[in-house]
């Protein structure tokens, strides 16, 4: 079945419009469309996977400092879990736990206190010492090592399949998926959202919802509002496939190193770089190679005769807070936010996509989009968010 | 008749195989020295455990990847043969000629739907991802750890990438302009003009030649640290990344001349992935190497190398059939390599299959550095005007990347010296905007006919006709879209073999014409952690 169309089947009116189709656009139209929302349309200023959605390592993970996001990301690990049977698509879910290292008293404490709030709210986490680590995963060198955090219901997926799966599962409900269909313009009647403009077609919707990821500044700008979220280049790379011998995904929160076997046998995985270009330069660099390299091989030393097949670069998409912008906008009717997921916006995807749509529909989840709603930059009750990898 | 050496050994030196003794002469590469033995059979492929065996002997392909002494997936086409070395086969379960899983790429004659496949009861969908995992990826993690290797920093006025006719004619006419001039070439000078039966000419005295050297990615950024101990300066500043046998080399040109080349591509057609078939250039080398890869070969494809080849291979006294359409090619058959080439009815008996596509240029360099590329309806080459200026100011191209041959493309590339000299010397040039072109119209030609074999369009990951056929059937109809979904160009090679041949295959399945290739990612060829765990020391964790 073919999912996607061209512009020519543009309709002229939808109930939904939805800009941006990752994985968190096409969540939310799949949501919206099974609960009976009507016309809906994903516009797509690319291919699918073009974006953050296409170009993250696949890690989907509860463990976090906050309830919130540990309540969130259990309940989407599930639907992780169950992804390939409901969608009918392969998205090689494979939980191996992740793997939290801390190389200071400092970090060691900070992991403690995270596992005491995640067992607090139902999760099976631990913290492990370094003959713990050894056990896992008998390659890390854990000289150095204080303490682990480890939560074998932490999980790897493959990204891409999850965007296809969603596209079907809209396409199978007749929602209209756009790629190659920029927005140009959003209209409206000075107080509510009227409808959007492409290239060479105008589009009559009440709703809007701005999913655009890195980009949805932007397509905020298109109404005149300001959101506080920037795009940050994260890069991230692959190593040539080998047999199976790392298990559990590892990370390291103080250099914000992450690794993971992916299926394919590949070490795919990045690093913090706090010096990149502003903007939307989506180009490789030499210093990210060298801080992976540098920071991988300390951590396990084996992979230095391993080889670095392709490094590539997506966007976070970074909010002042940590913390995402979604719901209803104030100031324009009609305009929806769903971004400002920093680059954990695929994990959080499954379970958020659902969460959005019902709110819209039945104004359900009251309190998380009260919290996460934009208008917390002018009141000045900012959030908070300590297990931010990258 | 298998191979066959055309002379006796002068200078043997013994390593092994899988534990079985191999003799090679002295200098020869282990994959020559395997096929001269007799052996074309060298591993497995990834997904369907297809036989494996050398196809380019450039460094290009998967078709010679074996563990050397511990280390997997080492380019033997490119590894020097030394006594004891200890060789093995990869990717196998069972043994290279019989190994179990070949049963897969029997099982789906077609190719897989590996998206959709067991997704309809959890519990085999879970039994089927955890065999999918024990079986996934070529080679095992290395015995042991390898220290990291600090690189070395040089600077330029310009930097010629590629050691043919155009890199030479640039990099002698910069340096009359009184540059400073590197000429990196991945081999010799003159490798891949040698196999047409062209010569080069000599280095100018003023250029440091450096062959054996491999640029592995172009780069402009800021804040990338030091090691002179000079401010950083607030714009971007371009390097190249540069491998050569003693490692990195961070090198800083003011201009750069990309002069890589072309080469002819893969081909498509029934068992075009199967041991013993190889490239034109592939042939040669053998021959060079004193090793007659068939008696009876049998070519597919047309062009100028594979005419040479067909040359050459006469003259060393084989027989050559053909040359076939690649579309007519029904099957390649026997075992363990090639025995035979059907076409319709008629098994023709043959040895080994040399095979070439229209070439296509090496543009992957010239991307990263910011120049625009096209398509030409066969390949895609490197917009550059006959003054080998691109889109980007301080980077020039010639020769056979942009699509120009012969005298032009000499003229060209000693503007693209000259011009790149008058940048480094802090000239502007004039400005050149290539106007962006419409894209080509993709030669369509006939698809092959694969009655009993897989059409294979990206040997690295074993993706098949029939998968990209799938693709755009599904609406993944460009270029990165059915990348994506059947996984063409995301392994070994990264799609250097094979982007051209399923962006012309695409757009003869109804898909979108490509106007560009993937995007052009670093490194251009597999690079170890170990080389580039000191490029950064700064002393910062993050």
């Amino acid at each position: 079945m073919r999912t996607t169309h061209g512009a020519h089947d543009l309709p002229d009116e939808a109930e939904v419009v939805v800009i941006g189709g990752g994985i968190m656009g096409l969540s939310i139209a799949y949501h919206l469309a099974r609960e009976g929302a009507g016309r809906i349309v994903v516009l797509e200023r690319s291919y699918l996977c073009s974006g953050a959605s296409g170009r993250n390592g696949g890690g989907v993970r509860a463990q976090w400092s906050t309830e919130r996001n540990i309540r969130l990301m259990r309940e989407s690990l599930q639907i992780c879990a169950d992804f390939a049977t409901t969608m009918r698509i392969n998205v090689w879910f494979r939980q191996a736990g992740y793997l939290f290292l801390a190389r200071s008293e400092e970090r060691a404490a900070q992991l403690e206190a995270s596992v005491a709030l995640q067992r607090a709210n139902g999760l099976p986490t631990e913290l492990i010492d370094a003959a713990g680590v050894k056990k896992l995963a008998p390659v890390v060198d854990t000289r150095d090592v204080v303490a682990a955090s480890y939560n074998p219901k932490d999980a790897v997926v493959f990204p891409w399949p999850f965007v296809w799966g969603y596209a079907r599962g809209c396409a199978e409900q007749r929602v209209g998926i756009f790629p190659f269909t920029e927005v140009v313009a959003i209209e409206t009647d000075g107080r509510r959202v009227t409808g959007v403009a492409t290239k060479d077609k105008r589009i009559r919707a009440p709703l809007v919802i701005n999913a655009a990821g890195a980009w949805s500044p932007e397509v905020a700008r298109l109404v005149d509002i300001d959101l506080p979220n920037r795009p940050h280049r994260h890069e991230i790379c692959s190593t040539e496939p080998l047999k199976p011998f790392l298990r559990p995904f590892v990370a390291d929160l103080a250099t914000g190193l992450y690794c993971s076997q992916s299926m394919r046998g590949e070490i795919v995985g990045g690093i913090s770089n706090e010096k990149v270009p502003s903007g939307y330069d989506q180009r490789s660099s030499l210093r990210f190679l060298g801080l992976y390299a540098r920071e991988l091989t300390r951590t396990i030393p084996r992979l230095g005769g391993v080889r670095v097949l392709r490094q590539w670069a997506g966007f976070y998409d970074i909010t002042p807070d940590g913390n995402p912008l979604v719901g209803r906008v104030d100031a324009l009717e009609g305009f929806v936010l769903a971004c400002g997921f920093m680059g954990h916006g695929f994990m959080m995807a499954p379970v958020m996509g659902k969460k959005i749509a019902r709110h819209l529909l039945h104004g359900e989840d009251e309190e998380l989009f009260e919290r996460w709603n934009l208008r917390r930059y002018e009141s000045g009750e900012l959030l908070s968010e300590s297990m931010i990898l990258g | 008749m298998p191979p066959r050496r055309l002379e006796e050994l002068r200078d043997p030196v013994a390593f092994t195989v899988d534990g079985e003794e191999v003799l090679a002469e002295r200098g020869e590469s282990v994959a020559t020295a395997l096929v001269a033995a007799g052996r074309l059979l060298l591993g497995r492929s990834v997904k369907y455990h297809r036989p494996r065996g050398p196809a380019c002997f450039e460094g290009r392909c998967d078709g010679c990847l074996m563990r050397v002494d511990g280390v997997p997936n080492v380019m033997t086409c490119q590894a020097e043969a030394r006594a004891g070395m200890e060789v093995e086969t990869q990717n196998v379960l069972g043994t290279v000629r019989a190994d179990v899983l070949a049963l897969t790429d029997w099982f789906f004659p077609e190719g897989m739907d590996h998206h959709h496949m067991f997704t309809r009861f959890g519990p085999v969908n879970r039994v089927m991802q955890k065999v999918a995992r024990r079986v996934a990826g070529v080679g095992t993690i290395p015995d042991g750890a390898r220290a990291p290797i600090a690189p070395r920093d040089a600077r330029v006025d310009v930097l010629v990438i590629g050691g043919g006719r155009s890199g030479l004619e640039a990099a002698n006419a910069a340096a009359r302009e009184g540059a400073s001039v590197w000429l990196v070439e991945a081999e010799q000078l003159g490798a891949a003009a040698a196999a047409r039966g062209e010569g080069v000419p000599a280095p100018g005295p003023p250029v440091e030649v450096r062959e054996g050297t491999l640029a592995v990615g172009v780069f402009d950024e800021v804040g990338f640290g030091f090691t002179t101990g000079e401010p950083e300066p607030a714009e971007p500043v371009r390097w190249v990344l540069l491998e050569d046998a003693r490692g990195l080399i961070r090198l800083r040109p003011r201009a750069l001349v990309v002069a890589t080349g072309a080469f002819a591509g893969a081909e498509a057609f029934a068992g075009n992935d199967r041991p013993g078939v190889l490239s034109p250039r592939a042939a040669l080398r053998l021959l060079d190497a004193g090793v007659l890869v068939g008696q009876r070969v049998a070519l597919v494809g047309a062009g100028p190398e594979l005419e040479r080849a067909a040359a050459r291979l006469k003259a060393a006294g084989a027989e050559t059939l053909g040359p076939f359409e690649a579309s007519g090619v029904d099957a390649v058959g026997g075992r363990p390599s090639v025995r035979y080439l059907r076409v319709g009815e008629t098994k023709h008996a043959c040895d080994a299959v040399v095979s070439a596509a229209p070439p296509t240029g090496a543009y992957v360099l010239a991307g990263q550095a910011g120049a625009g590329l096209r398509f030409d309806g066969r390949g895609f080459l490197v917009a550059a005007d006959e003054h080998g200026r691109t889109a980007h100011p301080a980077v020039f191209a010639a020769g056979r990347c942009t699509g120009r041959v012969g005298e032009g493309a000499a003229r060209q590339a000693r503007e693209a010296g000259r011009g790149a000299a008058r940048v480094a010397r802090g000239e502007v040039p004039a400005a050149f905007t290539p106007e962006r072109p419409s894209p080509a119209p993709a030669e369509r030609g006939a698809l092959p006919r694969s009655a009993s074999d897989k059409v294979v369009v990206c040997r690295c990951e074993d993706v098949t006709l029939h998968e990209l056929e799938e693709a755009v059937a599904r609406g993944h109809r460009d270029l990165e879209a059915a990348k994506r979904y059947t996984g063409f160009a995301t392994g070994w090679c990264q799609g250097k073999q094979c982007v051209s041949l399923c962006a012309r295959a695409l757009a003869a399945l109804g898909g979108e014409v490509a106007d560009a290739p993937i995007t052009p990612r670093p490194p251009l060829r597999p690079v170890p952690l170990a080389e580039l765990a000191r490029l950064v020391d700064d002393g910062e964790g993050a």
